[in-house]
């Protein structure tokens, strides 16, 4: 018996893997840092399209947040496809409201603008000095990205950039949920290229990765493992 | 992408009809992992009363889930042995109803502890697998499926879930009704599992009766997930999918179901799909009763159908898998 009856109706869509950049852009990162973040995050863009090439029922949508003296969206609020999304250039400038950057985040991660099922979103955090934002804030911010749904499950990475002297390291750590692999800290540019790169493509490999699972015998958040360490011909730091 | 398997709805009358597909999905067949969803469709009649019983399964995967593809296909086998075994308690014609009121230890219960019999079982009969040499638990996570029943008579449907997936209710009127509500405490991909700890109180229950019929939808979550929104756009699917029931008729509607599943698992979540529909007449006094019984057009009869996705053989005594 012929068969055209018209397939049932509804709109058919592939997962949405949400992908976020938080990047600071404070005067600190002038020069060569803000050069080679503006440069990396260019250069992954290819990569995660490739890796996730392999999994095609997976869609990246990407969004990014610049923060200085604001937060603010530097490619957003709407989410972009990994194959439309550009970066545009950013400017050094102002001081480092990292707590104000991850409300705006967290203002994303609702259940209501992010529905229950899908993967579990990416953030990577990049900066390189401590927050100053009013004292106690991004405290406070962290506590409530811990309590949104979607921000306990997300796939959250930090990457430091410059000597351990100049940033917050116990700040950065409260914003990864990666409790083996800590904080990326990028010494050189060599290293915050190859960071940014590694930690893009392999946390969104890893969301695209899960699926369904044994809730009550997997207690904690998708997990990456460490980074190979890097190969470097150039050892100047920032 | 796997044969396409003939899909015979199965008539149990006065209930309705009934069939099911099971398809690997278009990412297991890229990694040459097997279909770990599972269905079966079991009717019979005791002392004169009409019973189907419906089963979907969804096994895990993944590497900690290895053996998922058997634990669904057990876990279906489970589902309608423990209706079958349930049968001569009952005792009285009418009596029978799949779930019993109170009293007695729960259905679902019974059924999860069949499961876990059956998981050690077949590692028992598989080379190298015992659970002498791994803890139990460990051998469960291995088997770990979700599974989905209804069970229904001449009157009403009980269903009961454990894990994702969805079962609605599409009204003649275009209503949709879910039975189970989701659960809220699940978030992404996760699920909760047969295999889990305490797998006997995380299932959702409910109970309906079936008065002016409908069409019961039962899906492994690689349908929804295909959807734009797992819930509103799945509610359009399920109803539209009513019309073309009415419209076309289930046979129709049957041999369809394995292009549209493959469809939506190339263009959505890739993911193995499970749909049963089971089409339910109204019963006597109910509204639409004259107007909706038999409109199928299809001729009565008994049959049943059990599919393992995962090959894993057949079902429970009874049934009769689909040939390729």
């Amino acid at each position: 018996m012929p068969n055209d009856i018209p397939a049932p109706d509804g709109k058919v869509a592939r997962r949405v893997l949400h992908f976020f950049w938080l990047t600071d852009y404070s005067a600190s990162m002038g020069g060569k840092k803000i050069a080679t973040l503006n440069q990396a995050i260019r250069e992954s863009l290819p990569l995660i399209q490739k890796a996730v090439a392999a999994h095609p029922q997976v869609q990246v949508m990407m969004r990014a947040i610049k923060f200085s003296d604001e937060a603010t969206w530097h490619v957003g609020p709407a989410p972009v496809s990994i194959e439309q999304f550009f970066w545009p250039e950013l400017q050094a400038d102002g001081l480092t409201a990292t707590a104000k950057a991850v409300r705006l985040l967290i203002s994303e991660l609702s259940v209501e603008k992010m529905p229950r099922r899908g993967l579990p979103p990416v953030c990577i955090l990049v900066s390189d000095g401590y927050c100053t934002d009013p004292e106690g804030e991004y405290d406070k911010a962290i506590a409530d990205l811990n309590h949104t749904p979607w921000g306990m499950k997300a796939i959250r990475l930090a990457i430091a950039i410059g000597d351990e002297s100049d940033y917050n390291e116990p700040e950065l750590l409260k914003f990864s949920n990666q409790e083996k692999l800590g904080i990326l800290k990028a010494h050189t540019p060599e290293e915050l290229l190859n960071f940014i790169k590694w930690a893009s493509t392999e946390a969104t490999l890893s969301s695209s990765r899960s699926k369904s699972k044994d809730l009550t015998s997997e207690t904690s958040n998708v997990a990456l493992s460490p980074p190979p360490p890097t190969i470097t011909s150039s050892t100047e730091p920032f | 992408m796997e044969e396409t398997r003939k899909t015979v709805p199965v008539s149990i009358s006065p209930i309705g009809w009934a069939c099911g597909c099971s398809r690997r999905g278009t990412s297991h067949a890229k990694d040459g992992r097997p279909c770990q969803d599972a269905h079966a469709i079991w009717s019979s009649s005791f002392m004169g009363e009409p019973i189907l019983a419906v089963a979907v399964a969804d096994g895990h995967g993944g590497a900690r889930h290895d053996l998922s593809h058997c634990g669904a296909a057990l876990a279906i086998q489970a589902a309608v042995g423990e209706v079958i075994a349930s049968l001569p308690v009952a005792g009285s014609v009418g009596a029978w109803r799949p779930v019993s009121l109170a009293g007695e230890e729960e259905f679902h219960t019974r059924v999860t502890a069949r499961w876990r019999e059956s998981v050690v079982a077949d590692a028992g009969r598989k080379p190298g697998l015992s659970p002498d040499g791994e803890g139990v638990p460990d051998l469960l996570t291995r088997y770990g499926s979700t599974l989905l029943i209804a069970l229904i008579d001449g009157s009403e449907c009980w269903v009961g879930q454990i894990g994702d997936g969805d079962i609605l209710l599409v009204r003649p009127d275009g209503s949709i009704e879910a039975p189970v509500p989701k659960d809220e405490t699940l978030l992404g991909m996760v699920t909760y599992s047969l295999s889990s700890r305490d797998s006997p109180g995380l299932w959702r229950t409910a109970r309906f009766p079936i008065g002016a019929g409908g069409l019961l939808l039962l899906a492994t979550d690689g349908l929804s997930d295909s959807f734009e929104n797992p819930e509103s756009e799945f509610h359009v699917f399920a109803r539209s999918l009513s019309e073309r029931v009415t419209g076309f008729g289930i046979e129709r509607v049957g041999s369809a179901l394995p292009g549209w599943l493959d469809g939506y698992s190339l263009n959505g979540s890739g993911d193995d799909m499970t749909l049963v529909l089971v089409s339910l007449n109204p019963v006597p006094g109910a509204e639409g009763f004259e107007q909706r019984t038999g409109e199928t057009g299809m001729a009565p009869g008994n049959g049943t159908e059990a599919e393992a996705g995962g090959g894993t053989g057949s079902g429970p005594g009874g049934e009769t898998p689909n040939a390729s």
